[in-house]
């Protein structure tokens, strides 16, 4: 495994790359794409275990933090989808240059699947497209993040103080009790501005997301797809029978990633046995 | 941007980013992030790089370590134990700044376990001339039981979350083996993440006074997740009375913040206070 900053050194990316191990080479590169903002967190582990497995399996493979996220160039406050979109093709170029593949497929999940579809529609050359719990609409899955962020903002394991205070404020000697009074003109507006989830979400990218749409990007592309989920939602069955006239291959099985939980919002995910599931697919896939 | 990703120690298995401002205006102490929990080297919500980041316009070095088994780190393959590992982790962090840069002064910043790492790598350690605990160890005193039940009291969402934690037991009592089961497993998985183990009260009440003696300046950090174990600032000094600690610490008590400091304007407060603390005692 080799860590490394690429591209531009003042706007440099974050990449790892984990070539295929032993002399089990298949002479093919795998991209995986992370999820963005507290998922991307939650599935550092989980996305570096499965880059260890496929290159036991014989893949080089490559994973790296977009711009304005992980230990990449960038503010989180300036986060571009189109900039995530570019930053696929640059790490998709840095996996041949550092491997010497040309045969590419990409792993994208949550949002890295729809983000690595929008690539590929722009014309990003890929081989297969491995669509992993896939944020299928944009507009949708910020509503389920701002549900997820008021359910957090309302928990009260979480925010057992905030929540008293909010109450207290009409009893100042409460408030006073209670140890802190250094914010009491704001209390009402905590957690409001501009963020969801723990990072900031400001207009610019909110308009980005609620355009983006899966589905109108896959039109865009003809590679074979293949799709894993861990649970069984309508907009999945929506892309079985939309592009179900290409080569696509379906799994559905895992532990659920409860995505929209408030319970799991700090949970490593463990993928288990979708690692080897993952692996056999994109042999399935590209053979 | 002055970021370099350095793989070191025995076998280069450690990797973590060291961020390096200019040599003109560089300070002299660099602080070094652990990890919280099982979180990688960025930390909660990316708080790591952030705060890597304005440090490095002040001129203050930094390393966001992925400690052993952690984050893009390889397990150790020695015979070390958990504790000693980790202070080992530190060490050879501290090793390869100084080799980088010069510096020989660090700070430690850790939250939740990463503030008992910060902790034993500190008493082992004389060039940790400081330590960031971010919800670090905690014993509630009488004064904290008086004051949460009080709480308790005169909060009503505290009353309706007792209210509903009694209902989910009761009716847990009449649930399927399964559900059981299910239960049981989400309990565990939620404690997994930032799962620690404190030593007793005197113990670290006493190495925390011996590290203070030697100069060695603190600031404890709390939130106000957990109000039954730390419900009021002075509750620091209630529990470690040393006069050397007195002396040598600061506490910000960070009521509506979270564990992970979730919302940005939580993170924005404890940026500042960890900032003006650096400036005032590492400047």
């Amino acid at each position: 495994m080799t860590p490394s900053y690429f591209g531009d050194s003042q706007q440099a990316l974050f990449g790892c790359f984990h070539p295929a191990e032993g002399d089990r080479s298949l002479e093919r590169g795998v991209l995986l794409c992370a999820p963005v903002a507290q998922e991307n967190i939650r599935t550092s582990w989980g996305l570096r275990q499965l880059a260890g497995t496929l290159a036991r399996e014989g893949f080089d493979v490559f994973r790296f933090d977009y711009s304005c996220v992980g230990d990449s160039w960038g503010d989180s406050a300036e986060a571009c989808l189109g900039q995530w979109v570019a930053d696929i093709g640059a790490a998709c170029a840095e996996l041949r240059d550092v491997s010497g593949v040309r045969r590419v497929s990409l792993v994208g999940l949550r949002l890295g699947g729809a983000l690595a579809a929008r690539a590929l529609g722009e014309g990003l050359e890929a081989d297969t497209l491995v669509l992993w719990d896939p944020v299928v609409r944009g507009a949708h899955y910020l509503a389920e993040l701002e549900t997820l962020h008021g359910a957090m903002l309302t928990d009260p394991d979480r925010f057992p103080l905030h929540l008293a205070q909010l109450l207290s404020q009409r009893w100042p000697t409460v408030a006073r009790f209670l140890g802190d009074s250094s914010h009491g003109g704001q209390l009402g507006q905590l957690g409001q501005l501009g963020q969801l989830v723990g990072f900031p979400f400001g207009p610019p990218l909110r308009g980005e997301l609620n355009a983006l749409d899966l589905p109108t990007d896959l039109a865009n592309t003809t590679v074979p797809l293949g799709l894993v989920t861990s649970e069984d939602l309508p907009e999945y069955h929506y892309l079985r029978t939309t592009f179900g006239s290409r080569p696509v291959v379906c799994h559905s099985e895992g532990t659920p990633g409860r995505w929209n939980e408030v319970a799991t919002v700090e949970q490593a995910l463990l993928p288990g046995t979708l690692h080897r599931l993952i692996a056999s697919l994109l042999i399935e896939l590209s053979t | 941007m002055n970021e370099r990703i350095c793989s070191f120690g025995q076998t280069r298995r450690l990797v973590g980013v060291l961020n390096l401002p200019e040599r003109t205006g560089r300070r002299a102490t660099a602080l070094i992030f652990l990890n919280a929990g099982l979180i990688h080297r960025v930390g909660p919500y990316r708080m790591h790089v952030d705060l890597a980041r304005r440090l490095a316009l002040l001129g203050y070095p930094s390393f966001r370590l992925d400690q052993s088994g952690l984050g893009d780190s390889e397990p150790r393959c020695d015979d070390l134990s958990l504790d000693q590992g980790c202070v080992e982790d530190i060490r050879e962090t501290m090793d390869l700044i100084t080799k980088r840069s010069g510096v020989q002064h660090f700070v430690a910043l850790g939250l939740c376990s990463g503030a008992v790492a910060a902790h034993r790598a500190l008493v082992a350690d004389e060039r940790l001339k400081g330590a960031v605990f971010l919800d670090g160890y905690v014993y509630p005193t009488t004064k904290t039981r008086v004051r949460y039940y009080a709480m308790r009291l005169l909060s009503p969402p505290h009353v309706a979350r007792t209210l509903r934690r009694q209902i989910e037991r009761i009716s847990l009592k009449f649930a399927s083996a399964a559900q059981q089961e299910a239960a049981l497993q989400r309990a565990s998985q939620a404690e997994v993440l930032f799962e620690r183990e404190d030593p007793p009260r005197a113990v670290a009440a006493e190495e925390l006074e011996c590290v203070a003696r030697r100069g060695a300046r603190f600031l404890f950090v709390y939130t106000g997740e957990n109000p039954d174990e730390f419900n009021y600032a002075q509750q620091l000094f209630d529990m470690f009375p040393g006069p050397e600690l007195r002396k040598q610490a600061e506490v910000a008590y960070f009521p509506r913040a979270d564990h992970t400091f979730t919302l940005l304007e939580g993170r924005a407060n404890l940026f500042q206070r960890v900032l003006d603390w650096m400036t005032q005692y590492h400047p």
